[in-house]
């Protein structure tokens, strides 16, 4: 921490527990983060972020989902107002999960809090925030014929490809979504070989390749849809439950996991018997773990023991393209940079269940820990400067 | 005795000598005795005795510095120095007794002078009568002497008249010896090709040579004579036959027989070429080693019949092989590195041979005997060569056989796992915690001292190599290599090495899920290793293979070595105490996972059945881990019963529960703000309490996010308030630090409460009511 002082975390409190955030995807040029309520008791909410790096104000609008407590929220990696959501609610004395689409109202609509962080550090009196939720978000679709506990849905990022998945209590389903991702067209059931899906993960392949999607649960299985089937699978990599897995943005057969034994384990999927590399800096299970978009030697994980770690893999990461070699031919070639851990992020006080980069800004990512603290984080800019020079 | 008592009295003597004109000093203890056999022997002794004991000191002064003017008997003595001396130095009584001590010296020689001169007084008398006899006498004699003169003189008349008369005869004579000596010569030359032929008929070579080597100066100056010419030509011919005779016989004899040396002998001196020779010597020493080298190959049973007929035969032939040589031809310098090389090369060919057959027998092979055989080899070839040859085969062996030990040290070490693990496999893993515990305290110290047994018995074997009796022991080079290179980094360093990766790596070889007891022996292996064995193995070898060094190698380098024993220790106890929580904490989520929270509907009158097995389990692990290391120190210290414990958990407001759904989160936060951020999968110490506190925790933290995945009715969230409280009644005692259970048990109850949908809380007083009736 010491080394960036001049950075502090901008940070917003959710009133309930949460376990639900991501970035808004088809948003580039603001910085938009999304995160979702889990309460049994109260009426859950979604609240969108929009972060300004200049001067660091933090704006949030709050929307009601009232269907129930949210599990998982994704957005549409092209349009901007789609996000989709996991949930469940009580009915009958019984929970049940839903997956469904929805529509976020316009934000203009919805009253602004224009609160700078410094304001919000002790957090915002929830009186002030009640008062935003007003406009509920619209339900586009339901994602029809779950069964069971619902874990995941995840967008392709592929343009044109308008598909999503959604793994259910023992499946993983296949949706084609017509191209005003309004409507669903098509369902392709794949089999998994896990008897029962918990605390399972699903991240779609970025590059074109056999492999198309990558599960996480017990056992890591990449899958392909044409043949509906796993193509590979690693048999318990992280000792009892692997908790989320990422593609390298650059580099096609890389793939990060995390997982019950603290540790983060780089892949090459050509050659599974060992890890690339394996690296411990959580003393609990390690629940999510990202690539940076755009420099893949950066990647964040966050943790049970409330931690979120930055490190950075040089040896593993692509090779950035040496364009102006010429004339740079003076200058000694840089050394690479050692495998290491940048930075340890303490602001959570319990356990850290999601990260996310920002899709705008690469240097920017969001943390959400279950007692509903979300902070958004920079990588430090000497780091920055390492990699831009 | 002679020469002191001879050299004492000197001054009386040289009067004496002076006195009967004697002047011989080796002749004056005899004369002396001679002329005074009339003196009574007794009185004779006493002069010399007193003598002798009135100035001892004095005397020896004087030898060592003759001008010393205080000397009393010396040449420069002065009386009024040495008088000045006494007073100057002695006391009046010394004065005194110097003073009496003198007069009875005075006195004494006084006296003998007197007896002296009485004595000597009739010799005299009749000295003087004989000197007047011989003055009649002598003129008797010159008379005579005038008729021997004239008488001679007429002698040496004759003499000349005779010698002119005989004088041309003389040359005469001398010539015809001269003629006569010649023709004897001739007569020799003549018969020499007879006398030669007879003798090589007779197989006399040596007289042969004898007479040819006489005759050859001769021979060779008149050669162009016709008549000497014959001869020479006989002779250069007879000569050629015993040449090419004696050269069969060096061919076609061994270089150790009487024959063959005097024929090389004989062959040198009738001017055959040296090279040639040594090249024939060598020819056949090189045959006659043939035969040998080749039976010295050839594998035998034992490695001391090996040796025994390699150092009998071939090694002995070269020693003596080499004396003939330098017997033969010891001049030359350039012929001797000749044959040095030549045997250098045989003993290295038999070397190379050895050495393969050795290495071959070694795994085989008592170290003693092997060992004693090479020593005997040892000794045997630096007696033929100062050269090392032998020292890098004795090295090489030794490090084989080393190498061997450390092998068997290792294969025996992972039997003693194998068998460890299973002995503790036989025990079955009991879930309740029923049944026999596995003696782990057994099972790890016969593990342990077994393999310090084995270590030091291979030490012991090994020690053999530098026995004091043993000949190569005495080598620098070889103890360097032996000591440094084989023992110290060989044997301890790569065993420790490979005991601490063995015990690292073989739990992953075997079942280990089912039998964690097994990592709590290795760690506890690995602990004493650290703590005392290897410091302790180390130092023994060092004090046993290096005390005769004179330059004793610096000290085995243990530090390495025991931190990487403690880093395994704590990385298997770790490794215990993560599979154990994970186990446990696996154990509570399949519990969670598979029912239905929602489901009950009447109040819980029960602890679930999961959490009694999870208590029973961790007093098991709590029984091994006590088995095997120290208790470690409880952080509260008056608070042991289990009433009190029970008062104080009722204190915390949580259990009576009034939870809000708004408050739940600030509820959470607050007890944060005041307990420590925890870790959870850490680095354990290695005391019972920590161990448990290690896999408690892991535990309860699975529990927790376990917990957060779930729904719960409101009976569903009672029997987790009821499952809880039990769990802490029950596992309190395994922890050092109980507030540390606390906070995670509250942080469970407090995410219950807030995954349930209707949260009301028992009453506490019905828990403390189910949960003592267990």
């Amino acid at each position: 921490m010491a080394e960036d002082e001049s950075f502090s975390p901008a940070i917003h409190g959710l009133e309930f527990p949460s376990r639900a955030l991501c970035a808004r995807l088809a948003e580039t040029d603001e910085i938009h983060f999304l995160a979702a309520t889990q309460s049994v008791t109260s009426e859950n909410q979604i609240h969108l972020l929009t972060y300004n790096d200049e001067n660091s104000e933090l704006d949030k609008y709050i929307y009601a989902h009232p269907a129930g407590e949210v599990w998982d929220i994704k957005s549409s990696p092209f349009k901007k107002d789609i996000i989709s959501s996991v949930y469940s609610r009580i009915e009958g004395g019984k929970q049940r999960f839903f997956a469904s689409l929805w529509t976020l109202p316009d934000e203009q609509a919805t009253l602004t809090e224009g609160l700078s962080d410094a304001d919000d550090s002790r957090g915002v009196s929830p009186r002030n925030r009640k008062s935003s939720v007003n406009t509920a978000v619209t339900k586009l679709c339901n994602i029809e014929g779950l069964e069971g506990r619902v874990s995941v849905v995840c967008w392709d990022p592929k343009e044109g490809s308008n598909a999503i998945i959604c793994i259910d209590e023992s499946t993983v389903k296949l949706y084609k979504l017509d191209n005003d991702i309004s409507q669903l067209i098509s369902c392709n059931t794949i089999p998994t070989e896990e008897k029962k899906h918990i605390n399972v993960n699903a991240v779609f392949n970025p590059h074109l390749g056999l492999i198309d999607c990558i599960t996480s649960g017990e056992a890591v299985t990449g899958l392909d849809f044409r043949v509906s089937k796993p193509v590979f699978s690693i048999s318990r990599p992280h000792s009892l439950t692997t908790r989320d897995v990422d593609f390298n943005p650059n580099k096609p057969y890389h793939i990060a996991t995390g997982g019950d034994d603290c540790q983060v384990k780089f892949w090459d999927i050509r050659q599974l018997t060992n890890p690339l590399i394996t690296r411990k800096d959580h003393t609990h299970w390690v629940w999510g773990v990202q690539y940076n978009p755009n420099h893949d030697q950066l990647v964040i994980s966050c943790s049970s023991d409330s931690n979120v770690a930055l490190s950075r893999l040089t040896s593993i990461a692509s090779d950035p393209i040496p364009i102006l070699d010429e004339d740079f031919q003076d200058t000694p070639a840089k050394p690479p940079q050692p495998d290491e851990l940048i930075m340890t992020y303490d602001v959570h006080e319990d356990s850290v269940y999601k990260i996310q980069w920002s899709s705008a800004n690469s240097w920017v990512f969001a943390s959400l820990s279950y007692d509903g603290r979300l902070a958004i984080n920079h990588v430090p800019h000497s780091e920055t400067l390492k990699i831009l020079l | 005795m002679a020469t002191v008592e001879g050299d004492q009295p000197t001054e009386r003597r040289s009067l004496l000598k002076a006195f009967y004109g004697l002047d011989t000093v080796s002749s004056e203890r005899e004369e002396v005795k001679t002329e005074q056999n009339e003196i009574p022997e007794l009185q004779h002794d006493e002069i010399d005795n007193s003598s002798k004991k009135n100035v001892p000191e004095i005397e020896f002064v004087s030898k060592d510095d003759i001008q010393d003017p205080v000397d009393i008997n010396g040449k420069y003595f002065v009386s009024k120095k040495y008088v000045d001396k006494i007073l100057s130095e002695c006391t009046l009584t010394q004065l005194d007794e110097e003073n009496t001590k003198l007069s009875q010296q005075v006195r004494q020689l006084d006296s003998d002078i007197q007896t002296l001169v009485y004595e000597n007084y009739s010799k005299f008398i009749a000295a003087t009568e004989t000197i007047r006899k011989m003055r009649q006498d002598f003129k008797n004699m010159e008379q005579e002497m005038e008729k021997l003169e004239h008488s001679m003189v007429n002698i040496n008349d004759m003499s000349s008249q005779i010698d002119t008369a005989l004088s041309p005869h003389k040359s005469k004579i001398n010539k015809l010896a001269s003629i006569h000596e010649l023709l004897r010569k001739l007569q020799f030359l003549y018969g020499l090709p007879g006398r030669l032929n007879k003798c090589l008929e007779m197989n006399h070579h040596v007289l042969a040579v004898r007479y040819h080597l006489r005759a050859l100066p001769i021979l060779q100056r008149y050669k162009d004579t016709p008549a000497f010419f014959s001869i020479h030509e006989e002779c250069t011919q007879i000569i050629q036959q015993l040449t090419t005779k004696l050269h069969t016989t060096v061919q076609n004899t061994s270089p150790f027989s009487d024959e063959n040396t005097e024929s090389v002998d004989l062959l040198l001196k009738l001017g055959e070429d040296r090279q040639k020779m040594v090249d024939l010597f060598m020819v056949a020493s090189r045959i006659e080693i043939d035969i040998h080298f080749q039976k010295a190959i050839k594998p035998q049973k034992t490695i001391e019949e090996y040796i025994r007929v390699a150092c009998g035969g071939l090694l002995f032939n070269i020693h003596r092989l080499g004396e003939k040589f330098r017997e033969l031809f010891t001049s030359n310098k350039d012929m001797k590195a000749i044959f040095d090389t030549f045997i250098h090369d045989q003993i290295h060919a038999y070397l190379t041979e050895a050495e393969t057959f050795l290495l071959d027998k070694v795994p085989t092979s008592d170290p003693v005997v092997l060992v004693r055989s090479l020593d005997k080899l040892y000794r045997q070839v630096i007696v033929i060569t100062s050269d090392d040859v032998c020292e890098s085969l004795v090295s090489k062996i030794a490090l084989s056989m080393i190498q061997l030990y450390q092998n068997l040290l290792q294969e025996h070490f992972y039997s003693l796992l194998e068998k460890t693990f299973s002995d503790i496999s036989k025990y079955e893993h009991r879930d309740c915690g029923e049944g026999e515990l596995p003696p782990l305290a057994n099972l790890y110290t016969s593990l342990h001292d077994e393999f310090r047994s084995s270590f030091k018995a291979n030490l012991i074997a090994l020690k053999e190599f530098i026995s004091s009796s043993i000949k190569f022991s005495q080598n620098r080079y070889f103890r360097q290599q032996f000591c440094a290179i084989g023992i110290q980094d060989g044997l301890v360093k790569k065993t420790f090495n490979y005991v601490l990766e063995t015990s690292e790596s073989f739990p992953s070889s075997v079942n280990i899920d089912k039998y964690p007891a097994f990592l709590l022996v290795l760690c506890r292996f690995c602990m004493e290793l650290y703590n005392s064995t290897i410091s302790f193995l180390t130092s023994k070898s060092d004090e046993m293979f290096q005390a005769e060094l004179s330059e004793p190698l610096e000290a085995s380098p243990v530090k390495n070595t025991r931190i990487r024993a403690n880093k395994t220790a704590s990385n298997l106890l770790n490794r215990f105490v993560y599979l154990s929580g994970d186990q446990l904490s696996q154990l509570f989520s399949d519990n969670l996972v598979t029912q239905d929270w929602m489901l009950p509907t009447t109040e819980p009158n029960d602890v679930t059945l999961v959490i009694k097995r999870s208590v029973d389990e961790l007093s098991y692990l709590d029984s091994l881990a006590g088995m095997l290391f120290v208790e470690g120190v409880k952080e509260e210290s008056s608070e042991g019963s289990k009433k009190n414990y029970l008062q104080g958990y009722q204190q915390r407001k949580l259990f009576h529960g009034h939870h809000s759904g708004s408050s739940q989160i600030g509820s959470i936060n607050v007890s944060r703000l005041f307990s420590e951020r925890m870790t959870y999968y850490y680095s354990v110490n290695f005391n019972k309490f920590s161990i448990l506190t290690g896999i408690i925790k892991i535990t309860l933290k699975g529990f927790l996010e376990a917990v957060r995945a779930c729904t719960f009715g409101k009976y569903g969230l009672q029997q987790m308030q009821l499952d809880l409280a039990y769990l802490h009644i029950y596992i309190w005692r395994f922890v050092a630090n109980e507030n540390l259970i606390l906070d995670l048990i509250e942080d469970i109850l407090t995410s219950s409460v807030s995954r349930c949908i209707d949260p009301i809380l028992m009453d506490t007083s019905v828990i403390d009511l189910i949960c003592q009736e267990k």
